[in-house]
């Protein structure tokens, strides 16, 4: 269950995400998927922005987690970039999921052992032809996720 | 002998002194794990409750592991960097034998064990002899829980669980082992740093204090996968001065 | 009374290196032990935390003992004990915390809590005497930032990176380049064999703030890097460490000296692993020389440029005047960041 979406630009992203900040949750967690340069932190920043957060998104590659806490609930801003092939074993994931906040995680296929049953997916592509438009692909899994991913087709169509 | 002896292996968090094998102060709580803020305030506590200064100490004891590894390393670093600036002794005690000796009075196996997820636990098993004493009849591992119940069935005694995470497969153990399985009581789940002490009063102290680690029991993930395809020759040392 | 010496024992743990020095006043460095565990991390192309955090606790009283002896001084000789409390990875920095609260504990020594920046900022006390105002250039795998200082131990942050953090791109595009971790220094090399053939975008270099953009630069580079893969076409590996390098740089030195220039500053310090640079260090040189500028530019001594506890005796030689300590309950604080300056437009 899901969607596709496509963008033409960086500010298109950003507004995209921003339409999913208002409907996310306490303990969420969303997973991006895409290569580097697929605009997995352009996304982020949206989210921040449909959260009510001010200050810069920055790319959390060097502390692994950065905090957000001024929004209208506390985003944690995960990646896992450098613990490819290595795993996240103690990295305390489990208590963010169960947290206040909502848990975005990039590279998160390098700690699959560690993740939620359920969760939704932003999966970002460049366009082979474009290096400017991105396609996403939105899914949701289990219930919950598949709701989360249906008000935010429906947020986005208005 | 004036002991202290801690151990923040796992979410509880217990500090105890001794004097010889007399109990002066123990503290133990269950709220949270984060132990790198509450566990020198509990050991100052304990130590003025029992009229003593760190340097009055002989011997300092740490659950060794296994546990949470963040947790496993405040202890150890904090037992260690005692012993060393102080130049007492170390001993370092397997956390599972401390829960382990929470039982007394019975000859039944005793299983202690962790969650270490995905269907996983840290466990060891231990036997009191005919004088008491704690003995080990298997040691700790990192094992499937399906290996640990196929263990114990080959060993075919009545077998005590302890540990609060024992709970996640209690319907399992009862399944296999029905009458033959017991579970300790809620005081006995938890960790005792006294039981921890009284352990380590009688274990050799440590040679070399700088070379002391925990017993993580497991590999890094990393580790394993490098190991598959390399040999550790030609890259140590891994860590050097400079 | 026989005046004492003030002895710092500085604690530094946050990312792969454990060290420990002694300082005297702030100004000497007595000892300085750095226990790198770059070895280990090159088998997994970067830091993994787990193993780095492993590895603190292997090294962390040795380092102690070497600093203490090397120093040639004892416990009783103490004034206090510092360590870098953040930011940086929580598992490495537990362990230093944690040794630096036991041994304070166990002596009665005041505990000096360190920002992990103001020490690399600091670093460079060890050149000349810092004077305020000040403008610093942090530039790391974690950061990119211009922090004013109007007095000693006053930190705001006036510019910062909007994105990824100048050393965070090195180590990235070095893996496009197929360079193993850390990145940085083969880029730098590379680059002095090549041309800035490729014009990549230099971002917000004319913008109206003092922020940085290095994402956008990533981007560029991984794009041209790929539409030759496509094509079949091999591009010079020294001339994209050149163009790469010469953006970065365009960036940091103008934007830099442009804020210098605006508050009247008369010292700059570049500090952080990426201040190692050569290709910034000589700009920034040639640029104060071409443009006659009246900028005092002190960069950290190579050896200080990297994680170490020198550089944190050398901050904490300050809080310690300041008499800002810590209780046993310290901990690590990851996210550890110094407040934006009040005319800071995010």
């Amino acid at each position: 269950m899901g969607f596709t979406k496509k963008l033409t630009n960086d500010q298109a992203t950003i507004a995209f995400g921003k339409e999913l900040g208002p409907l996310v949750q306490p303990g969420d967690v969303i997973l991006l998927d895409g290569d580097l340069g697929a605009g997995k932190t352009t996304f982020t920043k949206g989210l921040a922005q449909g959260l009510g957060i001010k200050r810069h998104i920055k790319s959390p590659t060097f502390t692994l987690i950065r905090e957000y806490q001024e929004g209208r609930i506390p985003l944690y801003h995960m990646d896992m970039y450098r613990l490819e092939q290595t795993g996240a074993a103690d990295l305390g994931l489990e208590e963010y999921f169960d947290g206040d906040g909502v848990s975005v995680i990039e590279w998160s296929q390098f700690v699959k052992d560690l993740l939620p049953d359920d969760y939704l997916m932003v999966h970002l592509e460049k366009d082979p032809d474009d290096d400017n438009r991105r396609m996403l692909t939105i899914e949701g899994k289990g219930p919950h996720y598949q709701k989360l991913a249906q008000e935010w087709e429906e947020a986005d169509g208005k | 002998m004036n002991i202290l002896a801690m151990d923040t292996s796992n979410r509880a968090l217990s500090v105890a002194v001794l004097s010889d094998d007399r109990i002066l102060a123990e503290k133990t709580t269950d709220v949270n794990k984060n132990h790198s803020t509450t566990l020198l305030p509990a050991i100052d506590q304990i130590l003025k409750d029992s009229h003593l200064t760190s340097d009055q100490i002989d011997r300092f004891v740490v659950a060794q592991g296994p546990g949470s590894y963040t947790g496993l390393r405040i202890g150890v670093t904090t037992a260690k960097t005692f012993a060393f600036t102080l130049h007492k002794e170390l001993v370092g005690v397997s956390s599972l034998a401390s829960l382990a000796g929470n039982i007394r009075h019975t000859n039944a196996l005793l299983v202690p064990l962790f969650d270490a997820r995905r269907d996983n636990v840290f466990t060891g098993v231990y036997q009191r002899d005919d004088h008491g004493q704690l003995t080990n009849v298997v040691s700790d591992k990192h094992v499937p829980v399906a290996a640990l119940i196929a263990q114990l069935k080959m060993l075919n005694e009545d077998i005590i669980f302890i540990g609060t995470d024992v709970a996640h497969f209690a319907e399992r153990f009862r399944a296999a082992f029905g009458q033959q399985a017991h579970f300790a009581d809620d005081e006995a789940n938890l960790p005792h740093a006294s039981e921890l002490g009284l352990l380590g009063a009688q274990k050799e102290a440590v040679k070399d204090i700088h070379a002391f680690i925990p017993h993580y029991l497991r590999r890094t993930q990393a580790e394993n996968d490098w190991l598959k395809t390399h040999s550790d020759k030609g890259h140590q040392p891994y860590v050097e001065e400079v | 009374m026989e005046s004492k010496r003030e002895l710092i024992l500085a604690f530094e743990s946050s990312c792969d290196e454990t060290s420990v020095a002694v300082i005297e006043d702030g100004t000497k460095i007595l000892s300085n032990i750095i226990a790198t565990q770059i070895n280990s991390h090159k088998r997994f192309g970067g830091v993994v935390p787990e193993v780095a955090s492993r590895h603190h606790v292997e090294y962390v009283t040795r380092c102690t003992e070497d600093a203490m002896k090397a120093a040639n001084v004892t416990y009783d000789d103490l004034t206090a004990v510092a360590v870098t409390y953040g930011p940086g990875l929580v598992g490495s920095l537990l362990i230093g915390v944690t040794a630096a609260k036991t041994i304070a504990y166990a002596h009665h020594l005041p505990l000096i809590p360190v920002n992990h920046m103001a020490g690399h900022i600091y670093a460079a006390r060890y050149v000349k005497p810092l004077e305020y105002p000040l403008l610093a250039l942090l530039v790391s795998g974690g950061h990119t930032e211009l922090v004013y200082m109007k007095a000693a131990g006053e930190f705001e942050i006036i510019g910062d990176t909007r994105d990824d953090a100048a050393g965070e791109a090195y180590d990235k595009i070095g893996r496009v380049l197929g360079i193993p971790y850390p990145a940085g220094k083969e880029v730098d090399r590379l680059a002095h064999l090549g041309h800035d053939t490729f014009n990549f975008p230099r971002a917000m270099i004319h913008e109206d703030n003092d922020d940085f953009s290095f994402s956008g630069l990533k981007s560029a580079f991984i794009n041209t890097v790929h539409h030759a893969d496509q094509i079949g076409e091999k591009l010079s590996r020294e001339d994209l460490a050149a163009s790469f390098q010469a953006a970065v740089i365009d960036v940091l030195v103008t934007k830099t000296i442009r804020v210098a220039k605006r508050l009247g500053i008369k010292q700059l310090v570049v500090a952080g692993g990426v201040a190692a640079n050569q290709g910034l260090r000589e700009r920034l040189a040639q640029v104060v020389k071409d443009e006659h500028l009246d900028l005092d530019v002190v960069f950290p001594p190579l050896r200080l440029c990297g994680d170490n506890g020198a550089m944190v005796g050398a901050a904490a030689h300050i809080e310690l005047q300041k008499k800002h300590f810590a209780g046993l309950d310290l901990n690590a604080d990851p996210s550890l960041e110094f407040a934006y300056a009040a005319t800071y437009q995010p």
